[in-house]
């Protein structure tokens, strides 16, 4: 079958199985392996990717039922260069260590903040409930969403929790 | 705040994370080579049968299938090599029978994942059931053997007191048994689960393979921890020289344990690239990747405290059956082994454990988060906390009481028959009660349970062997000898100064979350003045870099990061010796800073 679709904005035409997966579209079709593949069950959410602005994960998806639609992957995030304050906060807090489960977390948060540009931590948990980390714990990236979430509004992020007090014998 | 002036120890962001947050990274299932085929594989629904019948006609017939293998292809390639091989090893293809649910029994190669996965479906296996043996107790009485062949269940018990010292067991036992007879102690004793975990990484562990046919060597990536060990695996396998293999473990999308280890379809994928002779690749599916990938723990023991009712513990005892699962791997029944060298922890009471090492029809257990360590200390310090409640304790007291005395260092003797170099277990208890508020904690505990919330309050000490570099342990099997590349687990690092004045670090180890790119860019860095930002850190390539044991146990950075501390001060020693002759100056006054050599106070 035949599928259209803007991929991180640009338009893409092409024939594919109508079983295919939108994450096996995107990642072998399109070249575009920053989607990751973890669980093929929706569970873990490293294949999280915006269509037509919300967050989807595309290993449950369709092509075909992207036909049409607007795609962001993690990408087409960044801009000449200039990481978007996810990513940057993702870098600045810590919030990755292995890096696998990073792009669909990074696209969860950029959901939420295309929402919501004040979220509490209660409401950045909820947010990324869908996506799992084996590595870091999640602390680290709720300091990382919030720490983009300070920059979106204009406002400088608060300081990174390591900078504590040295705990002493 | 922690303020640090050098770059070793001190917070920089990671190398590695720009292009990780971009999508940039590459793991194996990103790469395409060209005319690359796919696998997929049959898989046994049964724990333990009979295979009376495959046909595979079927799916060979199917257009894009180029082949599909069963045992009868592989079994003069195998079984799979095992680092530690006690017990049965894995067939590379089920042989005849399953003895666990999910073990591969035909690999289909195709020219898409979903014609692969289509062929295997339609691949024809017919099964006879047999009785599954996957209770722990009821492996160790043999009712139902896993291998016929084998003499019993039991393939290994490992014992401790002192360990390799009989005499020393003995003793540790008759003073236990003399502890027990005295009319002043408790005997507090319990039977505790230590399950099974499936370790679950975010990326599903996937190989490829690329053989060249003429130039006779293999290309390989795979996400694994080891890549050295992967590539003297395949060497032996099929008979060729180790460098004949380079095997490169890009980013890896975490391991904790589970890819310390060689896979049989690590092996299956290169003799379908050999055979073919195009470039084959195989992800797991997260589907079939709790018996197609090891599993950690699964012991079940009964811990046995007698102690004085005023907190002096007197003996400690641990039987436990510990699952092997259906065929040994790596280090599998290693695991256990290393639970017995922190058996004891950093107290100074008698010990005596005894771990029988059981094969079940599960899948195998191997290195898992801790790798046995865990699994030992829980039960020594579960059954401490049982002793305090059973005599009214402080649980933190009972343990003060308990360590070996920080004057006993250096050269304490562990009971389990190790010497220890430094400890001061005491005052590092005091801080961490200080620390975490221990006396506030409790008393917010009891106010909660007299609200009748049920709230607890846990605390547990323990002393790690980790590491692993040179050691004795070499002698005990922890090396790369089966896979033809014996070494002493030592660390190695390759530094190399450029003319433009950056610098190249190689390493034998690579990362699976860890932030080599990073560490490593400081180790060096610290040495040579270079900025981080001028050092590339190649790692996982062993077909660049010198033997990196791997990444596990704690050992990259403390072992191969030593390593290239080293490498790196003999560059700085050799540079500074010619730049003291340019800048005809000491060799003593030379300075490395901000990207060169300089003479100090005039830089």
């Amino acid at each position: 079958m035949q599928v259209s679709m803007s991929i991180n904005g640009r338009s893409v035409t092409a024939e594919v199985e109508p079983r295919t997966l939108l994450v096996h579209f995107l990642r072998e079709d399109q070249g575009l392996t920053g989607t990751h593949i973890g669980c093929e069950t929706s569970y873990c959410g490293a294949c999280t990717v915006l269509v037509d602005g919300k967050t989807v994960k595309s290993c449950t998806m369709l092509a075909v039922q992207a036909d049409g639609s607007s795609i962001t992957t993690v990408e087409g995030l960044a801009s000449n260069g200039e990481l978007h304050p996810v990513q940057e906060g993702f870098w600045e807090r810590h919030g990755l260590q292995c890096g696998y489960c990073t792009p669909g977390m990074i696209m969860s948060a950029v959901g939420l903040l295309e929402e919501n540009q004040s979220p509490d931590e209660a409401e950045i948990r909820h947010a990324i409930e869908g996506n799992l980390c084996r590595c870091t714990g999640y602390h680290n990236i709720v300091r990382a969403i919030e720490y983009a979430a300070a920059k979106i509004r204009g406002e400088e992020p608060a300081p990174p929790d390591w900078e504590h007090e040295e705990v002493t014998a | 705040m922690t303020t640090t002036t050098s770059v070793l120890g001190g917070s920089i962001r990671r190398r590695e994370d720009p292009a990780l947050v971009q999508g940039r990274g590459r793991y194996v299932d990103d790469i395409q080579l060209t005319g690359m085929l796919h696998v997929a594989f049959v898989r046994s629904p049964y724990a333990h049968a009979r295979i009376t019948s495959i046909d595979t006609s079927p799916a060979a017939g199917m257009e894009g299938v180029h082949a599909v293998y069963t045992a009868d292809d592989v079994r003069h390639l195998g079984p799979l090599l095992a680092q530690v091989p006690v017990g049965k090893l894995r067939p590379l293809l089920a042989d005849g029978v399953v003895k666990h649910a999910g073990e591969a029994v035909a690999m289909v190669v195709a020219d898409t994942r979903y014609l692969a996965r289509d062929a295997a479906d339609a691949v024809v296996v017919d099964y006879e059931p047999l009785p599954a043996v996957v209770d722990l107790k009821e492996a160790v009485s043999d009712t139902h053997k896993v291998h016929e062949d084998l003499e019993s269940n039991t393939i290994v018990t490992w014992e401790g007191g002192p360990w390799g010292n009989d005499e020393g067991i003995a003793e540790s036992k008759q003073a236990i048994a003399a502890a027990k007879e005295r009319d002043d102690v408790v005997v507090v004793s319990q039977e505790m689960v230590n399950q099974r975990l499936i370790p679950t990484a975010i990326e599903p562990r996937a190989v490829a393979a690329d053989w060249h046919p003429g130039y006779d060597r293999f290309d390989v990536y795979s996400s694994t921890q080891v890549p050295h060990a992967l590539a003297g695996a395949i060497a032996k396998t099929f008979g060729l020289a180790s460098n004949a293999v380079r095997v490169v473990a890009p980013e890896v999308g975490g391991g904790f344990g589970a890819k310390l280890n060689v896979y049989n379809d690590e092996i299956l994928v290169c003799f379908a690239s050999k055979e073919l002779g195009r470039p084959v690749k195989y992800t797991e599916t997260r589907r079939e990747s709790p018996n197609s990938t090891i599993q950690g723990r699964g012991w079940i023991g009964t811990a046995t405290i007698t102690g004085t009712r005023d907190g002096e513990v007197l003996g400690y005892e641990l039987h436990a059956i510990c699952d092997m699962g259906a065929y040994s791997q790596n280090f599998t029944v290693a695991i256990p082994f290393l639970g017995v060298f922190v058996g004891s922890g950093q107290y100074k009471f008698p010990i005596h454990m005894k771990l029988d090492c059981v094969h079940t029809n599960t899948m195998t257990t191997d290195a898992y988060r801790g790798a046995g360590r865990p699994e030992a200390i829980y039960y020594i310090e579960r059954i401490l906390d049982a002793y305090a409640a059973e005599i009214g304790m402080d649980p933190a007291e009972v343990r003060r009481k308990n360590y070996i005395p920080s004057s006993e260092f250096p050269g304490a003797m562990a009971p389990i028959g190790f010497a220890m170099d430094t400890g001061e277990y005491e005052k590092n208890l005091d801080a961490a009660l200080r620390h975490f508020g221990w006396s506030e904690l409790l008393a917010e505990r009891d106010r909660a349970r007299q609200e009748g919330r049920h709230v607890g309050v846990g605390l547990t000490s323990y002393v790690e062997v980790c590491g692993f570099g040179p050691s004795a342990l070499v002698d005990l099997g922890f090396s790369w000898t089966t896979y033809g590349l014996p070494s002493a687990f030592n660390g190695s690092g390759l530094v190399r100064v450029n003319p433009d004045g950056t610098a190249t670090v190689i390493i034998g180890t690579g990362p699976s979350g860890q932030g080599h790119q990073t560490t490593w860019a400081q180790i060096v860095s610290d040495q040579l003045g270079i900025p981080t930002d001028r050092i590339r850190v190649i790692h996982g390539d062993t077909g660049e870099s010198p033997m990196g044991i791997g990444t596990f146990g704690s050992r990259s950075a403390a072992v191969d990061g030593a390593a290239t501390y080293q490498a790196a001060s003999e560059v700085k020693e050799k540079a500074s010796r010619i730049a003291a002759h340019l800048l005809e100056a000491s060799e003593a006054d030379i300075r490395f800073e901000n990207g060169g050599a300089h003479v100090a106070g005039s830089p």
